[in-house]
């Protein structure tokens, strides 16, 4: 009797402790990286806007929260707030571009406009442009 | 002669008079929720804006799925539990600048400036009126302005287990640096 008031005792415990440490864990997750991940769809800048100018609401279900490849021409370099930095890719339309997030511009160094560049994120969704964000370049 | 000279004044003045537009889509908009408990912040870098210099009307859209948080779970949070990012992708803000005489688009400068207009958030429009600066440049504006709003107010359903860790007033930050459109 005493040895089963023990080991319930112990086994209370270590779950405990353990439901801790996962909920800890969880709460301090950090959201994914993209050099982790594999891209659910590879396309051009041209592609990827020309997707959403067709069909929104299609392109929305297809590929808002999916991480894409995108490929295209540096438009333009931004340098935003907390050190992050925004590309432009051109597409064929001059209104609409895709607009690509880091975090760090520190991933851009060496990227000028004009340049050919492929750009892994998860894309946010259309507003005159389409969205991607939490970038990564990817090196051929 | 007199009279010609002083019409081509005029129209030369009415022509440089004729303020500009201007456009961003890398305007940043961040949020902060602070209680003892824990801090909240949301950073969105890919805000789009035009300010109209001759009218004084300001537009912003975003996103709210362009919100990033620290942490992943906050995110989360966020987007599926308050913000409900799939049925309501988007927020807008239309308004005006009420000081607009006060303002030279022509002359460098910082300019002090009221902003007051209407905020949708969840299909959800209310007044805001915010103060804030507008600093005029060579090349364009760059544009800063703070305010509160309450989550309430947008029927932002807070469940009572993590009440204490939001806060009843979310401080907004603005800082948008604008081209010639």
């Amino acid at each position: 009797m005493k040895a089963g008031y023990k080991i319930s005792l112990a086994l209370f415990l270590v779950l405990t402790v353990t439901g801790v440490v996962i909920a800890y864990h969880l709460y301090n997750l950090t959201s994914r990286d993209m050099n982790d991940l594999k891209a659910d769809y590879i396309l051009s800048s041209n592609e990827l806007v020309k997707a959403f100018e067709e069909n929104e609401s299609e392109a929305s279900t297809k590929f808002i929260n999916k991480v894409v490849e995108v490929k295209g021409e540096i438009g333009s370099i931004n340098s935003g707030e907390n050190n992050s930095s925004n590309v432009l890719l051109k597409t064929g339309n001059s209104a609409s571009a895709v607009i690509c997030t880091f975090a760090s511009a520190d991933d851009l160094e060496g990227y000028t406009t004009g340049e050919k560049i492929t750009i892994r994120g998860e894309c946010s969704g259309y507003l005159m442009d389409v969205l991607v964000n939490r970038c990564r370049v990817i090196k051929e | 002669m007199k009279a010609l000279s002083i019409i081509i004044l005029c129209s030369l003045f009415s022509v440089s008079s004729e303020a500009q537009k201007y456009i961003t889509k890398n305007g940043f908009i961040s949020f902060y929720s602070h209680t003892p408990l824990e801090d909240i912040k949301g950073d969105n870098n890919q805000v789009a804006s035009v300010l109209d210099g001759s009218t004084g009307e300001i537009v912003y859209q975003v996103l709210i799925k362009s919100f990033h948080f620290s942490k992943s779970l906050m995110e989360e949070h966020f987007n599926e539990n308050y913000m409900e990012s799939e049925k309501y992708p988007k927020a807008t803000f239309k308004g005006k600048i009420t000081n607009l005489s006060s303002i030279d688009f022509k002359k460098p400068g910082v300019y002090e400036a009221t902003v007051e207009g209407d905020l949708t958030i969840r299909d959800v429009t209310k007044k805001v009126t915010s103060n804030g600066t507008i600093e005029v440049l060579p090349e364009g504006l760059t544009t800063k302005a703070k305010f509160n709003i309450s989550p309430e107010d947008y029927n932002i359903k807070i469940p009572k287990v993590v009440r204490d860790n939001i806060a009843k007033s979310v401080e907004v930050t603005i800082i948008m640096n604008y081209t010639i459109l």
